[in-house]
């Protein structure tokens, strides 16, 4: 047990190693594939791939503050404009625009014009709207849920002409986490 | 004017920070999803098999190596070319048999197990990097070579190193080779 203990603290303060793109790849779309197998028993696709990736958001929230050396976010738009640019930056490697919506105080919205899960993706169009990106939604969704900002994150794909597809990540903030804004 | 011969294709790099977490979080839903370790072990070394079938083309396209002519040459060429390349990470190769048909990888570091301190209460045969084994047996099999692939030893089972045992069996095919002549 103190072994592992010693481990971890090592390599939270390794410097930064890349691995190949196609690994990654090859690897999401293995899972993408157990989430289709699961959609046959009953779950929505996006939703499986939503819940693994609230797995990984969760870790993050911690872990990022640390490596980043920032004091952990207290307002809406400072841990939404952590996730944009750090967040986005450090699983991406590039950021991402922040909006907010005009019809909803409660709705933010993050685009990304090409994301990279979805870079070997194409959705046959039986299958509608499903966008493979849930799983950044459910890492969103993970990090605001473990910092305290309950919110409901969904992943949309937003036809800009034929060609291009833009990934726009909703996130729906609970009713209780923009009242406590205000009362700040 | 046309393309060079050797020229390899580029080679895009990502965080390998998403790369754990998200293997670990699928370990995790598998976890949940499927009550005995065996089942899991099973399903992992399943996905690892589609994994392989398709990135031994990418490694092919990658790598340039030549045909080999022996086990032993494969064995090296998947630690010293195929890990370093994917995982970044060279494991050191033994040979276990006379016959010179089964070896063993000892991992020093593992990449995968990065941020796992222990295996969880309740999950004590569980082969956390059983995708492994599947990536490699389906590699092997998409170039035609049948192999069984294991874990002999795991350092999150309290062993010292991570060692995985490649048995390469029999070709079918040489038999009816045989026959034919």
């Amino acid at each position: 047990m103190e072994n592992g203990i010693y481990s971890v603290e090592k390599e939270l303060n390794k410097a930064k190693r890349d691995i190949s793109l196609s690994a990654f790849s090859i690897l999401f779309s293995e899972i993408v594939q157990y989430c289709l197998y699961k959609s046959k028993k009953g779950y929505r696709l996006e939703d499986a791939l939503h819940e693994i990736g609230l797995r990984v958001g969760y870790k993050l929230s911690e872990y990022l503050y640390y490596k980043n050396k920032m004091k952990r976010s207290i307002t809406i738009l400072n841990i939404l404009t952590f996730i944009s640019k750090h967040v986005w930056k450090y699983l991406f490697q590039h950021s991402s625009d922040l909006l907010k919506s005009q019809d909803s105080i409660y709705e933010y919205m993050i685009c990304d014009k090409n994301i990279l899960l979805n870079k070997y993706i194409t959705v046959p169009k039986d299958y509608g709207n499903i966008n493979c990106a849930s799983f950044a939604a459910g890492i969103v969704e993970g990090f605001l849920c473990s910092s305290e900002f309950q919110a409901e994150v969904t992943a949309h794909t937003i036809y800009e002409n034929e060609q291009n597809q833009n990934t726009t990540i909703l996130v729906k903030f609970y009713p209780e986490v923009i009242e406590r804004e205000k009362n700040h | 004017m046309s393309r060079p011969a050797h020229r390899r294709p580029e080679y895009h790099k990502i965080n390998k920070d998403l790369f754990v977490l998200t293997y670990g979080a699928l370990v995790a839903q598998l976890c949940k999803d499927y009550e005995k370790d065996e089942d899991v072990n099973q399903y992992l070394d399943k996905m690892g098999y589609g994994i392989g079938t398709r990135l031994v083309e990418d490694f092919l396209a990658r790598s340039c190596v030549g045909r080999c002519h022996s086990y032993s040459e494969i064995t090296d060429i998947i630690a010293q070319v195929a890990f370093k390349m994917y995982l970044g990470i060279t494991p050191s190769v033994t040979c276990n048999n006379s016959s010179r048909n089964e070896f063993s990888l000892i991992l020093d570091k593992n990449p995968l197990v990065e941020f796992v301190e222990e295996l969880p209460a309740g999950r004590s045969s569980l082969c956390y990097c059983n995708l492994l084994c599947g990536i490699i047996r389906g590699a092997l099999e998409m170039v035609h070579l049948a192999a069984d692939v294991t874990f002999l030893q795991d350092r999150l089972k309290g062993d010292s190193v991570t060692e995985i045992g490649i048995t390469f069996l029999k070709k079918r095919d040489e038999k009816k080779y045989r026959r034919k002549k």
